[in-house]
Parts: C-alpha cells; structure tokens; sequence
C-alpha cells in the first residue's frame, strides 16, 4: 500500500521556561501511516503522542528529522495550507474548536478560508454533514447539541477541506459513553465507506482495539508496534506502559499464565466466550 | 439554565423585515436616525410615527418587545426632555418661583424626547429582527471598502462572531465554576463591597484561565482550518440585495420626500 | 444518613423550555456506605447530587441529610456544605489560588477554622491523595492533570465532610491516573469513615468499588441494590443504553452456552478464580 505520511527519526524538544534548558519530548520517532488504514496512537498522558500528531499538518515542526505528508516536507512554510488542507485535525473538545454559532456557516469555515467558490462550498458543507449524519442540524446552534453530535461537526468542519487523512486527537476523552459509540461509529464509516485514511490518538484501549495497526508510545518514543491482536495479549507490557488492556483479554492472558493453553489473541467478549466455551465442553467429555 | 437564555434580542421571525439583507437594514436605521433630526414639524412626526408603526406591524414583533427597548433610556430621556423645558429662553408661559418654561421649551423638550424615542425603537427593531451573526455579517461587508484605509474589517467581524459564539460557553463554565466553590463553602451574597468584590476572586481567575485555554486551543484548531486572515477568504453566504430590499429602500425615499414635504408645506415650529 | 423522600425538580418550571430532572424519587443511603452512581447523561444524576449539598433545592419532596432538613429555614446551607463534600467534573478547573496549599485551605478557611488546624489538615489531606509536600508550595498550574485533580479532591476533603460526593472524578484521565484516583478514594473511604457516593460513566469503575449500585434512569430510580444484584440484570441494564463490563459480558455469554458459573460477575479476579476451579487450573496471585 501506499505511504502517505513518513515520519524519518523525528525528534522535538522545547525549551523549559523555568531554567531554559531543552526538554524532549519526541527522542526519534520513525513510522508510516499508509493509505486507507487505520491506525490508533496509544501512549498515556506526556507520552508524546498529542506532540506527535501535532506534527502531521505541520502545526509542529520537527527540532530534527523530517515528517513527510504525500512527499511535503512540513518543515517547508510554502507547503503549509496543502499540507494542513491533506490532514484534517480533530481535538479533544468539540467547544474549542467552532467558530460560528450555526452548525452549517461552521462546517463551511475552512473552505472559507481556502477560497472556495460559494457554490462549491454549499457542495462540500451538504456532503461533509451527511458523512457524519449530521444533516438535519444544520441550522441549529452549535451549544444546543450533545457532546457526541458537536464533535461530528467538528469532523464535518475538517472534512469540508476534503483531506486524505484524518488525525483525531482524544476525539471522545470528553464525551459520555453514547457520544463515544456515535464517535468511534463516524470513524469506522469514514474508514470504510469513504476510504478515508485515519490516525486515531487515545489513551482508550476498547478504541485502539477497532484499528488495523496499533503504535503505542512511551517516553517519545515508539514502545509497540503491531496490529491489536498482536500488541494487545502482551498485558504485563502495556501494564507498564501504563495502559490498559481489554478485559476479556486480561482473563485470557490470566488463564494462561495458569496453564489454560487458550488462543491469546483474544480482544473481545464474542470471541473469549466462543474460545472457554470450546475449551471448556471438550474438559467435560 | 444559563445556557437556554437568548443572545441580544433577536426576535426570530421570517417576516418581509426579518428577511431583508441586514446591509440595507444597517444603512436604512443610519438614515432613520439622521431623518429623525431633520424634522421640523409635528407633521413631520406623524409621518415618522406612522411609517415605523407600519414596520413594527409587517415585522410581527409584537410591540411590548420594542417599547422594553427604551427601559433603559427611560432616565435618559425624562431628563433630556426636562433640562430642555427648564433650561430654554424664549417666551415664557408659565412661572413659578425660579422655574419658568418657555414656548421654545416646550417644543424643544418634545422634540429630544421624540428624536430618542425614534432612535431607540428603530434601532430596536434592527437588533429584533435581524440576527447577531447576520449584523456581524452586515457590519463587515459594509466596512469592507474601509480596508483599504487600514479598518480591519474582517477581523472585527471575527471578533464578534466568536464572541457571541463563546458567551453562552463562558455563563455556563461561571455557574459551574460558581457552584463548584459554593460546595467549598464560598459566600458570593453577605459582606460589604470590599468582601464581596474578594469573594470574586475564586470564580474570576478559573473563570480567566478558562478563556485563555480555550483561545489557545480555538487558535490552533483555526490554523488546522488553514485560517489565515480575511486575504484571499470567500463567503459561503454572499449577501445579495434582492427585490425586497429595493422595496424598502423605495419605502424609505417616500418617506423622506413626505417628510421634506411637510417641512415645506408646514414651516418650522420654532 | 441521607434520605429523599417524594423528590422532584423542574428546570425553568412555568418555562417553554420546562424540564422534569427528578421524577419523585425516594431513597435511602446509609452511613459509611459507598455507593456507585451510574445513568447515562440526562439521566437525573447531575441534579440529584447537586441537591444533596443544597445547590439546587427540590421543586417538591423532602432531603433529610444527617438529620437535617434541606430547605428548612434553620438548616444552614453553608453548613450543609461543609458535611456533604461535592468533587465536580473536571474540579481542576475550579483551582484558583498561588500555591496548592492555599488552594486546598480554602474550604477549611471558609469554615473559619484556626489557622493551625487548618495547616494541620491540608498537610494530612495532601497525604492521603497522594502530594508530595514539596508540591504544596507550588502553583497549582504547574502540575500535571492527574496532580490538579488531587488538589481539588484534596482541597474538598480538608473540610472533612461525613458525605463524600464525587461526579465523574476519572474522566479524561490515562488508565494510570484513572487507576490511581480510585485508589486513592477506596482509601478514603475506609480511612476517613466516610459515606461515599462515585458518580461514573464506567461500569468497570464502579464495580471494583461499590457496595451498593444506584442506577438512575429518565429522572427516576431505575435500582438501587448490592452490586452483584445490579449486574445480574444485564439485559435491562443494556435496554435503558447502559453499559456492563466487558467481564461480565464474556461470564453472562458462558453461562449461556450451559456453563456452570455463579450470576453476577463482575470482576476480572473473581472471573478468573471461577474459571480456574472450572477448569482445574492452579490459580495464581494477581499482581
């Protein structure tokens, strides 16, 4: 598959503001990101992994190594707005990321912005809401919506720039268990129905689970790599890490260390249930 | 709850008036205004008073809406209108001890009161029926040939919009934050002035932290929406004049033409 | 200790915007009790716990808290406050003085404690969530997320309330900081011999530490029962949107598939010794 974001040994530092010295934060990251997948960023808090996914639309540049977006050096400033306009940007509060008080003069803000033809941008706002179910809100007020719909407008405002790569950073850290399942659904759609390339960053480990490849970071740096039935039996590691691993996964992993002898790449309750049931009626024959 | 209390005082309606571009409303309250000082007469007046009651009926506000806008001028205005009846020379009609109104006084003092009355419904009826994000809107086009003289007119307009779009945010984060140091035991309603004004401070520096964050992060969410500035942006609403607002603009040159006429036909009063 | 009786609250009651938060609701929670509070948002959960320190006061009904009668003239609000301890969501954002220590003594200062009392408690109550002392003489907007939250618990606790109510304390949190929190509130909870009452979005949250589950739904109270009761009702738990710990998923699954395991699970531990006496394993200790 095609690369679209290479990340070659990026480091980043910024200087203390009590003694002045360098702190690092990203000690030589170097990864790909390839067209159509997804991929979820797992690191707990100070990990670097909010840093790193500043880094790939350039609202960050690398202190060293480069980040490449479909060939643009984002070090480069003449590529700045192609580069932001390819990488849409989703963050953690839907509230601090609006700027107009109706939800479609809103979604039309970045097309504004890159001089889109009035014509063109009703296009864009009409296909960026229904992606993300949205349609029937488009003259409602922004704080009169739940949690879960106003980060879909924010979604919608990023996908109004028709970018090839969403970066959501901890897009449901702040919503409610309904607004997350409405937040990981518009995810996996844009995925699957829009081919939409996606990088997900999250300290939630039942998100990362739904993702084709799973990177977690630790200290600025990578610590794992792997797709999630590979990454996330290994339970002690993530526990270090500071991570969570999926229940039904922990009891797996638990009966293991027992001697079950039970498949380890387990992740969900469906298949813990099929794999004890299994093992458990050939116990009583 | 705070959050469900309305912005400004915009009347939702979709009224003729409701519907005009807010340019041509702006333009037409600004003359208005100037109309109501170059009235000489009563007549003049009348004419005035029947045109904007005409408004206010196509608008569908209801009244009581647009008379709670001169609440707050209802000093102003007694004031205004008293020093005028007191304080002018002229022919005086009735005297009592050092108080004496004159001829001129009284008509002086009717016409302040009228002008403020007429300035403050008009302008009311503007802010009723035209929306905040509309009047922003209005405001910018219209200041736009100004760029050039160095007013940044796109940038006010942001400016505004984004504050209306945060006001409801911030009153809810301040009764959250006030609520939150009331569970501390905090005690905003006894005390004199210097207690009370300390007893702000724990709901003013979160409440302050809190709008320097969320600026922070609006910032940097704008740049990820390639935001650079008013340069090279395009509307995703272009305001267009349209037949309605050829309508009112004829409307309104009728009215001065009868106004001009009454100041012709009926003199000055004073 | 805390009893509602007939409770009910309307928002903007007389309003077009009229809201039924709180549908007549009676209850009863004991002293020392800690009770898990779960609802999906809209639920009631918000309102009822901000009437329990008499931030709202009830539209009908009566609350009696520690034998006194909310809304009474002579039950004193302030008063009320200090005995019933309210931890917002996100109460970092309620952090406002110099240092930590300041900003924790505020509610005892409120009190109008001595000062020496005052000093003593911030010291113990800093202890107990886990700051470091040289920490206290800090900003409060120097620490971490997880460090500002601590403060703000802290700086509720030093007022050593007999109610400890905390809305949502984990939320936006990493599984460390989440895990960590929770400790630090099973510790309080049988350190400080408090009643406690943890309001989450988390089932796996409040089922590590509940005795009792008080589940609210469309303003009223769907059940209020020991946790294992509460997680035996899986199925009604999922109708009204809720959602149960994935363990407890996988246990409901197995014993559907004729598996002989006891109802209502909900722990991984307590998973993982049923079905090592199942399968003949030898258990082994959990780190």
């Amino acid at each position: 598959m095609e690369t679209v974001i290479k990340i070659e040994n990026l480091r980043f530092s910024y200087p203390s503001e009590e003694t002045g010295e360098e702190v690092p934060v990203l000690r030589g990251i170097t990864m790909e990101v390839k067209r159509g997948e997804f991929l979820a960023v797992l690191g707990h808090n100070g990990s670097g992994k909010s840093t790193l996914a500043k880094h790939l639309n350039a609202i960050l540049t690398p202190t060293e190594g480069r980040v490449l977006v479909e060939g643009m050096d984002t070090a480069d400033e003449n590529l700045l707005y192609e580069i932001r306009q390819k990488v849409g940007m989703v963050f953690q509060n839907p509230d601090n990321q609006m700027v107009a008080n109706i939800v479609e003069e809103d979604v039309a803000f970045a097309p504004e912005n890159l001089g889109v033809p009035p014509a063109e941008i009703r296009q864009r706002v009409d296909e960026a809401l229904s992606a993300v179910n949205m349609v029937a809100f488009r003259d409602h007020a922004p704080h009169m919506l739940s949690g879960g719909q106003k980060q879909r407008i924010a979604i919608a405002g990023v996908l109004a720039m028709r970018p090839d790569i969403l970066v959501l950073d901890e897009p449901t850290a702040m919503l409610d268990p309904a607004g997350r399942k409405e937040i990981l659904a518009t995810i996996r759609e844009l995925k699957e129905k829009h081919g939409m390339t996606v990088v997900l960053i999250t300290h939630y480990m039942d998100e990362a689970v739904l993702a084709d490849r799973v990177i977690v970071v630790d200290r600025g740096v990578i610590a794992m790599e792997g797709t999630p039935d590979t990454v996330f039996p290994k339970v002690e590691e993530l526990k270090r890490l500071g991570l969570d691993t999926p229940q039904a996964t922990e009891l797996v992993y638990l009966l293991n260390r027992s001697g079950a002898g039970l498949p380890a790449d387990i992740l969900n309750p469906r298949d813990c249930i099929r794999a004890l049931t299994e093992r458990l009626t050939k116990e009583n024959k | 709850m705070l959050k469900d209390i309305t912005l400004g005082q915009y009347f939702p309606g979709s009224s003729v008036i409701h519907r005009l571009d807010p340019r041509t409303k702006i333009l037409l309250v600004l003359c208005y205004i100037v109309l109501t000082f170059l009235i000489e007469n009563f007549i003049g007046y009348l004419l005035l008073a029947a045109f904007t009651v005409g408004c206010i009926l196509v608008s569908k506000v209801p009244p009581k809406f647009v008379l709670k806008g001169l609440k707050p001028i209802l000093v102003f205005v007694v004031i205004t209108g008293l020093f005028n009846l007191f304080l002018t020379r002229g022919d005086v009609v009735f005297s009592w001890w050092i108080f004496s109104i004159t001829r001129q006084g009284i008509y002086f003092a009717a016409f302040m009161v009228l002008r403020l009355v007429f300035l403050m419904v008009g302008t009311s009826l503007l802010t009723l029926t035209t929306s905040p994000i509309a009047l922003t809107d209005g405001m910018e086009r219209l200041l736009r040939p100004l760029r050039k003289v160095g007013v940044p007119a796109h940038e006010l307009a942001m400016m505004m919009s984004i504050a209306l779009r945060f006001i409801p945010i911030l009153m809810e984060e301040t009764d959250k934050i006030m609520k939150a140091q009331s569970a501390r035991g905090a005690d905003f309603e006894s005390g004199n002035i210097l207690r009370r004004a300390k007893a702000m401070v724990p709901i003013l520096v979160p409440l302050f932290i809190s709008a320097f964050r969320r600026a922070d992060e609006l910032a940097t969410a704008m740049e990820c929406r390639c935001y650079r500035g008013g340069e090279n942006r395009t509307r995703f609403k272009e305001l267009l004049y349209g037949k309605k607002d050829l309508g009112a603009g004829i409307s309104f040159l009728a009215l001065v033409a009868l106004v001009f006429a009454a100041n012709f036909l009926f003199g000055k009063v004073i | 200790m805390i009893k509602l009786e007939d409770v009910s609250y309307v928002y903007m009651q007389g309003g077009p915007f009229e809201k039924t938060a709180l549908d007549h609701i009676s209850l009863e929670i004991h002293k020392g009790e800690f009770i898990g509070l779960i609802g999906h948002t809209g639920s009631g959960k918000s309102t009822l716990i901000q009437m329990l320190n008499g931030l709202l006061k009830p539209t009908s009904g009566t609350i009696t808290v520690n034998g006194k009668v909310l809304g009474e003239k002579s039950t004193n609000l302030q008063q009320l406050r200090f005995e019933v301890g309210l931890v917002m969501q996100y109460p970092e954002y309620q952090l406002f003085e110099e240092t930590v220590a300041k900003d924790i003594a505020y509610g005892p200062s409120n009190m109008g404690l001595p000062k020496e009392e005052i000093a003593e408690r911030v010291a113990y109550v800093a202890n107990m969530v886990g700051l470091s002392p040289e920490l206290l003489e800090k900003s409060p907007f120097d620490l971490s997320g997880g460090q500002k939250r601590r403060v703000a618990i802290a700086g509720v606790l030093a007022m050593e309330p007999k109610v400890l109510i905390l809305d949502e304390p984990t939320a936006g949190l990493d599984p460390a900081g989440r895990d960590e929190i929770l400790c630090k509130i099973k510790d309080m909870h049988e350190r400080m011999d408090m009643t406690v009452i943890l309001v989450s979005h988390s089932m796996e949250d409040v089922a590590k530490l509940a005795d009792r589950i008080l589940v609210m739904n469309h303003g009223k109270v769907e059940m209020l029962d020991k946790t294992a009761a509460v997680f035996r009702q899986g199925k009604r738990l999922t109708e009204i949107g809720l959602n149960i710990p994935q363990i407890t998923q996988v246990m409901d699954g197995l014993r559907e598939n004729g598996v002989n395991l006891g109802e209502g699970i909900y722990t991984v531990e307590d998973a993982y010794r049923q079905l090592c006496d199942l399968m003949n394993l030898k258990e082994q200790p959990i780190c």
